[in-house]
């Protein structure tokens, strides 16, 4: 173990961690300021933004019935489509084909001494408690050691967790990186801090308590010199070691399973931008490098970097590998965590619709079409269910003139199907994901369902409030809250084979 | 707060068993869910120190808003002295749970989510006499359980030894329960279990907890006993002069446990209306 503080180095490390500071907070920004969220609504946006405000409220005024159908036709039309969207990304999902799949002899098959060197970075934050397991994740990570290059990136001001890492890892081939101040304190600041000096071929990121699959660095491996320059990453499936801890697990695990299973297959199948997840997308460095990396004031910077990394001509592949994360059990914590991911997705269609006719020439109608119904429709259609829940409740209640009057005809019969056929056709999803699972014990979940949803909106009234406010504040979500926790053995993963 | 909001519904709870079915329907749930809220409301082992002040106001301002619309959109009618009615029930909950957020915070919230849901049952004017008589000995027989370990815990340790613990039980439910409400008892073990399971998730050690006092309550019950309470005398005295002293010495029990009442909810004509 070494331990890098540049910082409080030499003057030539402190001069050189301040100009990496200044690229991992300011890099992205000065090559590409358009795909940078450090300004979130551009001069362009916030008059628009607020004119079609203005003018809404004005209109509820003057026409209200009007104005309250025509908000109707469109929150409905947004849902029918957005509904639709969802059901052929799960069409194309399960038809085989779509998973970059590299089987355990091919990854096997390259000698040690063939292999590049793969950079490992480990953001972690005030998380002592989950360091001890970084130690058994990366010793059965199926790589020679002398390839391997991992760095756990930690904030200088985090004495708890440096001092944790100091105890646990004095045996261990691992470099901390101690990211100084400065700057949005992200994960993507971190991750681009450690980017700086990093030596692998290829570049992954990992959570501290996360349990990759032991041959997931020789599959991404042989999986991007397979697929060719064109493709930048690949992403591994992301699952729960403790998805049977209590109820909002088995829903989390569902709605992983659903989305690592059938969405972004579907999406890369449809040739639209995938919205990467947090840890255990594989990258080729110097791709990585020239897209300008992670935006560090992206709150969901891997979804982001998906987006910008189509805008730019590549192509992101889907990894049949696992990497196990742990569930977030606890329903405030997982409102957190979820009001970030969704206040990113809102933050990453802004940014990335500031010049449309651009995008389109870009990504290509199809990719405008996931953007939209995808990255902006989920977070969207999640805020509005409050407002449909609330209006059924108060029609069946006091039947009201006004509501007979603001869904006319067509809209309530096109309402009516999104509510009765669209929840169950996500419902049926659910369990046809318990089904390719292989998680009969999930299929409660997936019929219970629509009290996921409820916790969702909220997330997502959230997530729109902070978007006004507070932009770039990172949630943080504490992890190993499953530790300690009774699960039970038919429940518990398997422990990773040892590395051979 | 919610007793000003809505004080016919405080009336009808606070005159309750005496009274009416109406008040007896609508104390019976409160009883129970204040023991779940005994139960629930300290944090578990595990319980993160995570808090989120937005997620307060996002989880009290639906409920709030509901409180005033269910309060504006059925208003009470009828006086103080009028039944209290269904909306009102859920209005006062709401408001209960809206201010219960804002005030304590959502992990608090959360803690209560099944006390609070039960209150949803104290519907007014139920026209079933057994279900309610049941929840009357399920209450009645948690609420003689926490009783009995309140007092045992503060028993001397030299007192502790099973033969005095189960000579304290049995006398606590001779006095508590009534023989001829044995039934009641055996339905109120069954609930205790439904009730466990939905909170703690069928965790045999957790089942095993609620349903030995409950057991234990239950088989002193039905031992041959002092002379019963004449349950076709409200207001006839019951039980040993010990237990009076013990109950005065419980805040819990100020209401729920006075042999009177108790025996005019058993002992009531079987009314179906409000």
């Amino acid at each position: 173990m070494t331990v890098v503080d540049q910082v409080a180095g030499s003057d030539a490390q402190a001069f050189d961690a301040i100009r990496a500071l200044d690229d991992s907070v300011n890099g992205l920004h000065r090559e590409y300021p358009e795909f940078s969220a450090r300004t979130v609504f551009v001069r362009g946006q916030r008059p628009v933004i607020a004119g079609v405000a203005t003018l809404v409220v004005l209109a509820c005024v003057l026409a209200p019935i009007g104005t309250l159908q025509a908000l109707m036709t469109a929150a409905t039309l947004l849902y029918g489509a957005a509904l639709m969207y969802r059901l052929v990304l799960y069409r194309l999902g399960s038809r085989a084909g779509n998973l970059v799949v590299v089987s355990d002899d091919e990854a096997r098959s390259r000698i040690d001494t063939e292999l590049p060197i793969y950079t490992v970075l480990v953001p972690a934050y005030r998380e002592p408690g989950v360091i001890d397991r970084l130690v058994s994740s990366l010793d059965a990570l199926d790589y020679p050691e002398d390839k391997l290059d991992i760095k756990l990136l930690l904030e200088a001001d985090d004495l708890e967790t440096i001092e944790a890492a100091r105890r646990s890892l004095s045996a261990e081939p691992i470099e901390i990186i101690l990211v100084p101040e400065g700057g949005p304190r992200t994960k993507p600041k971190a991750c681009n801090f450690g980017l700086h000096s990093a030596r692998g071929e290829f570049v992954t990121i990992f959570d501290a308590e996360d349990r990759p699959e032991p041959l997931q660095l020789r599959r991404a491996v042989a999986a991007l010199r397979r697929l060719g320059e064109g493709y930048a990453c690949v992403q591994a499936r992301l699952s729960y070691f403790n998805s049977g801890q209590n109820r909002i697990t088995r829903w989390f695990a569902v709605e992983y399973g659903s989305w690592f299973r059938f969405l972004l297959p579907g999406l890369t199948a449809a040739q639209a931008p995938v919205p990467l997840g947090g840890t255990s997308n594989h990258f080729r460095t110097d791709v990585l490098r020239g897209v300008g990396a992670w935006d560090p004031f992206n709150v969901t910077e891997d979804a982001d970097l998906g987006i910008r990394l189509a805008r730019l001509g590549y192509r992101v592949g889907v990894l049949d590998s696992v990497t196990e994360e742990e569930a977030n059990s606890d329903f405030v914590n997982w409102i957190k965590q979820r009001s970030r991911w969704y206040k990113g997705y809102l933050v990453s269609w802004l940014v990335h619709m500031r010049q449309p006719i651009r995008l389109v020439r870009e990504i290509g109608v199809r990719g405008l079409l996931g953007l939209n119904l995808f990255v902006a429709g989920t977070p969207l259609t999640t805020v509005m269910n409050p407002v449909f829940w609330t209006l059924i409740v108060v029609w069946f209640a006091e039947k009201p003139n006004w509501m007979g009057q603001v869904f006319v005809p067509p809209v309530f019969y096109l309402a009516m199907a999104s509510f009765v056929l669209g929840n169950a056709a996500v419902i049926y999803t659910g369990i046809m994901t318990t089904r390719a699972m292989g998680r009969s014990d999930l299929v409660g979940a997936a019929l219970t369902s629509p009290g996921y949803w409820v916790m969702m909106s909220m997330a997502a009234v959230k997530a729109v409030a902070q978007l006004v406010r507070r932009p770039s504040f990172w949630e943080k979500t504490t992890h190993g809250l499953d530790v300690a926790q009774e699960v039970r053995p038919s429940e518990a993963s398997p422990a990773p084979a040892p590395a051979a | 707060m919610v007793a000003a909001a809505f004080p016919n519904l405080a009336l009808t709870a606070a005159g309750g068993p005496t009274l009416s079915p109406a008040g007896a329907a609508l104390l019976v749930p409160v009883l129970i869910s204040g023991l779940l809220a005994v139960a629930c409301v300290r944090p578990r082992k595990q319980e993160p120190d995570v808090h989120d002040r937005g997620l307060d106001r996002i989880i009290a301002g639906p409920l709030l808003a509901g409180a005033v619309w269910l309060a504006l959109g059925w208003p009470a009618t009828g006086g103080l002295r009028a039944p209290a009615t269904a909306p009102e029930v859920w209005a006062a909950v709401a408001l209960f749970s809206g201010a219960g957020a804002l005030v304590w915070g959502s992990r608090m919230f959360l803690r209560l989510r099944w006390a609070t849901l039960v209150l949803l049952l104290a519907l007014p004017g139920v026209p079933i006499r057994w279900p309610v008589d049941a929840a009357v000995g399920l209450a009645a027989l948690a609420v003689a359980a926490v009783e009995l370990r309140w007092r045992l815990r503060r028993r001397p340790a030299r007192d502790g030894t099973a033969r005095r613990r189960a000579v304290a039980a049995g006398s606590a439910g001779r006095y508590y329960f009534p023989p001829n409400l044995v039934a009641i008892c055996g339905l109120g073990v069954l609930a205790a279990g439904v009730a466990t399971t939905v909170v703690h998730g069928g965790v045999p050690r957790e089942l095993q907890r609620s349903h030995l006092p409950s057991a234990v309550v239950a088989a002193a019950t039905a031992a041959p006993s002092p002379p019963a309470p004449a349950v076709d005398a409200p207001g006839a005295s019951a039980g040993p002069s010990t237990g009076r002293s013990n109950r005065a010495a419980s805040p819990l029990l100020s209401v729920v446990s006075d042999p009177h009442r108790l025996t005019a909810i058993v002992a009531r004509p079987r009314e179906t209306t409000r």
